[in-house]
């Protein structure tokens, strides 16, 4: 049982296993790497197309040796299959140096802070990254430009998603139809699904191989930690990551558990959040934990200083990207507070005069006292609750009054709280939210933007505080401008006004947001509460805010205005804040804080700082009892001007350093990475010295097609071969192909599997197009408008999509077509352009690591002359192909002497074996320094937390229960070190002893 | 000597210095170089078979030794124990950064190493690893 051959498994090389001929695609060791499992594609007619993987300490792999290929005449018109057969060899070649290369990546405008983002991920040997940056802009992308790098890296074949359940449509969308990176959604019932169509111990996550899956569905950790436990993924991502850091006990903190385990079980793992901490150092520690548990020696996360975590995140804000982005980030415009304020009526005044009255009645009432937490509740209630209540709506009011009514006639009597309400109630009497001042001056904004409810008004989106607010406001809209509404969920994405809380289910929720971003659709104004503030994308058919009423919270507007206000907003946004005035005194001064609150909103806009460091408490309802404390009670007008001052609390303290600390890493961070590529820094390249012709890095790939003409000609040469397939139809800029069964099969289209689940390669099936037609096109502003029309007519999937190399499409043609020579045979063709009897053996030789993952790749071309020594020349494949001509070389029918090339076989195999091995040194040379430098930073951290550990249970007592878990913490990174040298270090960068090469033509210059 | 032990090291480094030196209290300098010497053979195998291996600063912390001990008489006798425990540490594979599969498997005996040179006033022997990093 044995994989015959010295160098690891190949992907690319065909083999002979279980008496049928199969092309390897992918290698994973296990067994220290002294085994693999061997992941194929079927080729021979019976399992053509079919996916296997074979274990090599189970079967006999054969592969071909190299220096047996028997060479074949070729005798296609324009020798079209040599030519398509070296360009699926030449695509399925990995990348392998540390250029990115961003043509043709996807559909985006390509900014330098993202290219920064991709380069950085690709110097971490091991890319782990918190993508910090500020709301809006365009994390996923970023994420979308990482992942298609490193798949064409093979570094990306297994990628796992979590993302919260309200993203996920929008997430998977947005990486398909940008970056043709085919996610499969799996909810619960989509795990339940795939596990009865296959064998009751087969683990679901082994059969998709890139998934998104909500952190709901996978957080029940004890009911997929088995499966979890067992899958190794290449790349996991977790969006919103904040929703992962773990509360004061992370091990209780169900989603913490499942990040850790999964950071554990990937190479590469990427976090994105807009709000990377709490304001504790102990919370930011441990997301950079997540990503590498060896970046901070303090066990508890709390002590850390900007070079422990520099390496690991990137946090910028839009002005560090406004210049980049022109264009792109249209400015907002806030409509003046004087044009959207209020004077209250005289029957609100009577309603803010009790509401002053209770003030005035409750002062004394210390909220900061230890009063029972009922109570104090109750307190907060009476002294701002109903004020905040009735600034929304006379209907959140009387509601809210009511229900405390009722519930305070079942207690005994409670004295002056019955009383005021009572009056309160009184004053509310009749008064509805059509009689209020918001809303009126709400109407006349509306009316000023010509806004009708009718297909030619603009999308608003209004935010509000309270239930009652909305059903009241969506009501009163329907009457005055005569538009029927429903209450009902299911209706909401299919009239002009919608209706949107925390109590939509999923589906609905899922389904009016989509109608929002789309369109065509007859959604004019959606009313929502904090449900629709966080990571949704509303930005494209939307500009108009309304926050009909403030919360008071910086954070929470900065959350909402970030939906529309974001990187591809072509409109300027337009906000407007709805105020009203009351003449009451003891209310009178709360205006000028509510503008101060929209003036710090505004501001931030335009500053290098996130909305959370103004007053440091890291959390929206924090943030409205503090203003409601200090400003509102307080009579403060200047609260928001500094930030809380920890009077009771020293997490205030601890914010600001950590503010001043996360500003100061990034920098470095961002300072460190530029001199680096400037060659400054440590083990950066030397500008002065020039590196040898094999080390050169040309990020361009060396390709003879471009991708429309690749998939025009490539499938036009299956279809000479295959007669049931459709022809490809052509229009100016659009290919057409309507699927055959084996590609339909691939891309797993239910019902035509068989019975066999084709997860590997299978695309999201939301997006599957109407008869099968896949629209490919190489203009990528085709592609946006694609988009565009889908956001118009449909939805979220586009009907278009980027020719690329990374389409599923274009990967399957390329299999294909490696499959229309046999295996180990090579073609053989005659060119005028080289010297005659000149015999040019062209060749992809591959350097392995002890895993099977490709450290280095190169296809290179080896010449024997007729007059020569007999020693080839060796050259890289671009300039031979550039001296031949192939591009345009035509067949002439010129006979190749066959008998004449293949004794020079050996020798041209030994050659091609040494100039992988000098590329191999090479690489050595570049990799090895680096890889020193992270071990010893790995062993100066393996040392400090023993030592802190170890002190501490010193302290503790060697028999304390405390002394338990720390002699755990020890076992765990001694167990951590040893699979990261196991998984990671040894099997990714240790070279195989031997490289492999295949041969995949030969030209002879003409007699 | 300002010292009477070598100092800076962690407190494994120092238990397993104080081991070696018990070990080799016995063996000659010329021995105990050829122990080195055979270990360096090894290393040189390894190498060949894995460049991880730092082959370059094992040659060059063994040169190191050749010319401690060729001065070795007139060294001073309360760091010749220690001199001894520092060659008998680099001659044996499994220390506490395994020589013949990590990259920085030597790391560990320089610091032993250079902590024994400066007890006994050899601080111009000394080494920095890093000056080794290329292969």
């Amino acid at each position: 049982m044995t994989y015959r051959c010295d160098a690891p498994p190949t992907p690319g090389v065909r083999v002979l296993c279980r008496d049928a001929e199969w092309m390897i695609t992918r290698v994973d060791a296990f067994e220290e790497a002294r085994d693999f499992a061997v992941h194929c594609v079927g080729v021979d007619d019976l399992v053509r197309g079919h996916p296997a993987v074979f274990l090599t300490p189970l079967d006999h792999i054969d592969p071909v040796d190299p220096a047996k290929t028997r060479l074949i005449k070729d005798e296609s018109n324009g020798y079209k299959l040599s030519k398509l057969f070296l360009e699926a060899q030449l695509r399925q070649v990995p990348a392998t140096g540390t250029e990115p290369d961003f043509d043709g990546m996807g559909v985006f405008r390509r900014m330098r802070f993202q290219e920064e983002t991709v380069r950085r991920a690709l110097t971490q040997l091991r890319p782990r990254l918190l993508l910090a940056d500020a709301v809006g802009l365009g994390k996923t992308i970023q994420v979308g430009m990482i992942l298609t790098e490193l798949m064409r890296r093979e570094r990306a074949d297994r990628i796992l998603v979590l993302a919260k359940k309200s993203m996920l449509t929008q997430f998977q969308a947005e990486l398909w139809n940008r970056f043709n990176i085919p996610l499969v959604r799996l909810d619960s019932a989509g795990i339940a699904r795939v596990r009865l169509r296959i064998p009751g111990n087969k683990n679901p996550f082994e059969v998709y191989h890139r998934v998104i899956v909500s952190i709901d569905t996978l957080k029940n950790v004890a009911r997929y930690e088995h499966f979890l436990k067992d899958t190794r993924w290449d790349l996991v991502v977790i969006d919103e990551a904040h929703n992962v850091a773990g509360a004061s006990i992370p091990e209780r903190h169900l989603s913490y558990r499942l990040a850790r385990l999964l950071s554990r079980r990937t190479d590469s793992m990427l976090l994105t959040t807009a709000t990377p901490h709490n304001g504790k150092k102990e919370t930011f520690g441990r997301l950079i934990s997540l990503l590498d548990p060896s970046a901070i020696p303090d066990p508890r996360f709390r002590e850390y200083c900007a070079d422990d975590i520099k390496d690991f995140f990137l946090m910028r804000f839009k002005e560090d990207i406004r210049d980049d982005a022109s264009g792109m980030l249209a400015d907002r415009r806030v409509i003046p507070p004087a044009r959207t304020t209020a004077d209250a009526t005289p029957a609100e005044e009577r309603v803010y005069g009790v509401l002053a009255h209770m003030r005035e009645a409750l002062k004394d009432e210390d909220l900061e006292a230890r009063t029972e937490g009922k109570k104090h509740r109750h307190t907060a209630l009476l002294q701002y609750g109903f004020y905040k209540l009735f600034l929304s709506s006379p209907d959140a009011c009387s509601g809210a009054v009511r229900a405390r009514l009722e519930k305070l006639d079942r207690e005994p009597a409670s004295g002056i709280e019955r009383d005021l309400l009572g009056r309160l109630a009184a004053a509310l009497k009749k008064l509805t939210l059509p009689d209020s001042a918001r809303y009126r001056i709400f109407k006349d904004q509306l009316h000023e933007m010509g806004w009708d409810g009718g297909s030619d008004s603009s999308r608003v989106l209004v935010f509000t505080e309270y239930r009652r607010t909305q059903d009241a406001l969506a009501r009163a809209l329907a009457k005055d401008f005569k538009i029927r509404h429903s209450d009902k969920f299911e209706d909401q994405a299919r009239q002009a006004i919608a209706v949107l809380h925390g109590s939509t289910p999923d589906i609905h929720l899922m389904g009016t947001v989509e109608a929002f971003a789309t369109g065509s659709s007859p959604l004019r104004i959606m009313i929502a509460t904090d449900v629709a503030s966080e990571g949704i994308n509303l930005h494209h058919e939307c500009r108009h805010i309304i926050h009909y009423d403030l919360p008071w919270s910086i954070i929470t507007l900065i959350q909402r205005n970030g939906r529309i206000d974001r990187l591809g907003q072509e409109k300027n946004p337009i906000l407007r804040y709805l105020l009203v005035n009351t003449e009451q005194g003891l209310l009178k001064g709360d205006g000028v804080i509510f503008n101060r609150l929209i003036e710090k909103v505004e501001e931030i806009n335009r500053l290098r700082k996130s909305g959370e460091s103004v007053l440091q408490l890291y959390d929206p309802e924090a943030e409205a009892a503090y203003v409601a404390r200090w400003g509102i009670l307080g009579g403060d007008a200047d609260v928001l001007e500094k930030p809380w001052t920890g009077e009771t609390d020293p997490n205030g303290m601890e914010a600001g350093d950590l503010e001043t600390l996360l500003s100061d890493a990034a920098q470095t961070g961002h300072d460190d990475f530029m001199a680096f590529l400037m060659g400054e820094a440590e083990g950066g390249p030397d500008p002065a010295e020039p590196p040898p012709e094999a080390e050169i890095e040309d990020a361009g790939r060396l390709r003879l097609f471009s991708d429309r003409a690749f998939l025009q000609v490539g499938y036009q040469f299956l279809r000479e071969r295959n007669p049931d397939y459709l022809p490809l139809e052509e229009t100016e800029g659009m290919a057409i192909l309507t699927a055959p069964e084996d590609l339909q099969r691939r891309l797993g289209k239910s019902g035509s599997g068989h019975g066999v689940v084709f997860g590997a390669t299978a695309i999201p099936m939301e997006s599957w197009p109407k008869h099968d037609q896949f629209r490919l096109t190489e203009d990528p502003e085709r592609v946006e408008m694609a988009i565009k029309a889908a956001r118009h007519h449909s939805g979220y999937w586009s009907g278009e999509l980027l020719c690329n190399e990374q389409h599923p499409i274009l990967k399957w043609l390329t299999e294909r077509l490696l499959m229309t020579v046999d295996r180990g045979q090579a073609p053989i063709i005659v060119s005028p352009h080289l010297q005659a009897g000149e015999l040019c053996f062209c060749f992809i030789g591959q350097v392995s690591s002890k895993s099977g993952a490709p450290l280095i790749v190169a296809e290179h071309a080896l010449s024997f002359f007729k007059d020569g020594d007999g020693e080839p020349r060796t050259r890289p494949l671009k300039p031979v192909m550039d001296a031949v001509r192939f591009d345009s070389l035509t067949n002439t029918g010129a006979e190749p002497n066959i008998l004449a090339a293949e004794p020079l076989l050996h020798a041209a195999v030994r050659a091609s074996l040494d100039y992988m091995d000098g590329l191999k040194t090479a690489r050595e040379k570049e990799l090895i320094p680096l890889l020193r430098k992270e071990e010893r930073r790995l062993k100066k951290w393996k040392d400090r937390r023993e030592e802190i550990l170890r002190k501490r249970m010193a302290e503790l007592g060697e028999n304390s229960p405390q002394a338990k878990r720390i002699k755990t913490e020890l076992e765990e990174i001694a167990d951590y070190l040893r699979d990261r040298q196991k998984h990671w270090r040894d099997a990714h960068f240790q070279a195989a002893n031997y490289p492999a090469t295949r041969l995949i033509l030969v030209i002879q210059g003409e007699a | 000597m300002s010292s009477l032990f070598p100092e800076g090291l962690t407190d494994k480094e120092f238990s397993l210095l104080t081991t070696c030196s018990k070990e080799a209290d016995s063996l000659t300098p010329q021995a105990l170089l050829a122990q080195a010497s055979g270990h360096l053979d090894k290393v040189r195998h390894a190498h060949a078979r894995n460049a991880f291996v730092n082959r370059r600063l094992a040659e060059a912390m063994v040169d190191v030794f050749k010319t401690v001990v060729a001065q070795w008489d007139g060294l001073p006798d309360p760091a010749k124990p220690w001199l001894r425990g520092m060659i008998r540490y680099f001659a044996l594979s499994t220390d506490l950064e395994s020589d013949l599969t990590s990259p920085i498997g030597f790391d560990d005996d320089v610091a032993i190493m250079n902590a024994c040179l400066r007890l006994a006033g050899l601080d111009d022997l000394c080494l920095d690893p890093e000056d080794f990093d290329d292969v």
